[in-house]
């Protein structure tokens, strides 16, 4: 089933990222404490619902290089500010922790999250950070042990940044994160962080899954200059970097940029 | 030993001598074995609690995971971290006192939750020494939390640290003031003194023990303080870390009773006033 209906009213919805910058004590943090990332965040999170997206994920981006686990002061740190962001805005969020879909789950509930990405949730891919392995028998668990089971799960399939040890066709890999993981929706990106998802992989997923009715989403590379040829194929769009000020992902969202890209998305779903 | 940090003096911290710091116990968390499913009502209770602590005239209120018996020995799981930092979060608006986190059994993320949400100090049930609780054996993380001070360049945030906790024995037994100077000595800022178990009274002999043998140290009395024994406990403790006294029929799992707070309140200020006549 589509859990996206659910989620939001609209068709085919657009979830604007908030990359945060680094959090204290990541490689990159820049000093000053958590305020200056808050502020940054709600202003991210402000423009992109002023410039109409559907809702909002948010992500320890800044955070590079990722742990496979976080510690307890990325939970608590990211909890405080996805707080601060809803004092401000009234769009359903998502959560994204890199690399753990737990943290991002715990918050999730904790925040009145709708969904958490999950980056490595079935399968063993050699990535950037070293083997990384799903964590989605552990997650169901665990989703099901603190009574979150209205946090829906959606699952990268073939993750930007890694490539699967199992090495198989894309649309094997989105049926068994439908039929064996319980994925409530899965995601389709391109090789990395704002590079192009190939449309190929887009449709074949979307075919493979046609009949369970599980959402696909883009996830990455999405602009509003190519949204048009995703669009029949998709149920939704996680969108970052194009919505940034300049096109580069570390920047500030640029709202004129996220009204363009809306305004394409609003004459597509008129058609 | 100039390198050792200057440690604050309570006074500094909540504005009066002999603070008292009032629990907010919260309810079950999410994943723990009394938990019932929504998060909303855990909530609601810890800011009726917060609030009537607030209105009742305390210094300070500390929110711990009560509820989520029994603990993690040592490190607590991302629900627990994620629920409190929420609650904490919410709480820092309610009230303007100041705030104290406690982590059962996990006092590094108590510490994180702390930092985030501009509370005042942690309880560190466990700091120095290894001890034995009902859930076994947990390892003092002082090393742990001194590094992540550091990390997070955090100078506000003050560890109250427990010596031979109620609930517990330590896995090397040895006199409470011997333990009291090893968590000064390992930059604690106060050393809490407590009874055997929740709600029952810390014997005075303890407390004085340990002040006389490190008499410039802080000292809180961490359980079973109540009207009747606070003057004694006083003449010795610096402060108190009070909960059952101030619940309804002072049964720990009810909710604060404002009448339980003033009362309570009334004997420490005229403590207080009898110190300021003295000078």
């Amino acid at each position: 089933m589509n859990c996206l209906r659910d989620l939001f009213s609209v068709e085919k919805p657009v979830i604007g990222m908030v990359h945060l910058r680094p959090l204290p004590g990541s490689p990159l943090y820049e000093g000053g404490g958590l305020e200056p990332i808050i502020e940054q965040a709600v202003k991210d999170a402000k423009a992109l619902e002023e410039g109409g997206v559907d809702g909002i994920q948010i992500e320890n981006f800044g955070d590079r290089l990722f742990k496979k686990n976080v510690g307890p002061e990325t939970v608590a740190f990211v909890t405080e500010i996805v707080h601060r962001i809803k004092e401000e805005i009234s769009l359903p969020h998502g959560l994204c922790i890199l690399m753990s879909g737990k943290a991002g789950l715990a918050i999730a509930k904790a925040t009145g999250g709708k969904w958490v990405r999950v980056p490595y949730y079935m399968e063993v891919y050699a990535s950037y950070v070293g083997l990384m392995e799903g964590e989605a028998a552990e997650l169901l668990r665990f989703r099901r042990y603190i009574d979150a089971r209205d946090v829906k799960i959606f699952a990268d399939i073939h993750i930007k940044h890694a490539y699967p040890l199992l090495q198989r066709s894309i649309e094997d890999a989105a049926s068994d994160a439908v039929e064996m993981g319980l994925a409530d929706a899965v995601i389709v990106t391109g090789k990395a962080t704002g590079s192009p998802t190939n449309l190929e992989d887009v449709k074949a997923v979307k075919e493979r899954l046609a009949k369970t009715q599980v959402p696909v989403l883009v996830g990455s590379g999405v602009s509003a200059e190519n949204i048009e040829k995703y669009w029949p194929y998709i149920d939704g769009i996680i969108v970052g970097t194009s919505l940034k000020v300049d096109g580069i992902t570390t920047n500030p969202v640029d709202v004129e940029r996220v009204k363009k890209f809306m305004s394409k998305v609003r004459r597509l779903r008129g058609r | 030993m100039s390198y050792l940090r200057k440690r604050a003096r309570l006074v500094d911290i909540f504005g009066v001598e002999k603070p008292i710091i009032g629990m907010v116990h919260l309810l079950p968390l999410p994943g723990s074995g009394l938990y019932d499913g929504n998060l909303e009502p855990v909530l609601d209770r810890a800011i009726r609690d917060a609030r009537a602590l607030e209105e009742g005239g305390v210094d300070a209120i500390e929110v711990e995971n009560f509820g989520d018996m029994t603990y993690f020995p040592g490190k607590v799981e991302p629900e627990t971290v994620a629920a409190m930092t929420y609650i904490a979060s919410e709480l820092s608006h309610e009230v303007s006192i100041p705030i104290g986190i406690c982590v059962l059994t996990d006092p590094y993320s108590a510490f994180a939750i702390a930092h985030v949400v501009g509370a005042s100090f942690i309880r560190a049930t466990v700091y120095t020494e290894a001890i034995v609780d009902v859930s076994g054996i947990i390892q003092g993380p002082a090393h742990r939390i001194q590094r992540l001070k550091k990390l997070l360049s955090d100078d506000r945030v003050k560890i109250f640290a427990d010596v031979q906790i109620k609930h517990s024995v330590p896995l090397a037994p040895r006199p409470i003031e011997e333990s009291a100077k090893d968590a000064f000595y390992f930059l604690a800022d106060a050393v809490i003194v407590s009874g055997r178990f929740t709600g029952e009274e810390t014997p005075v002999e303890k407390v004085k023990r340990v002040k006389e043998y490190l008499p410039e140290f802080p000292i809180l009395v961490g359980s079973g303080a109540n009207p009747k024994n606070i003057r004694k406990l006083l003449q010795y403790a610096d402060g108190a870390i009070v909960g059952t006294t101030f619940k309804r029929d002072r049964i720990t799992t009810n909710p604060v009773d404002v009448k339980n707070v003033k009362e309570f309140m009334e004997i420490v200020k005229s403590i207080r006033r009898k110190l300021e006549s003295r000078g």
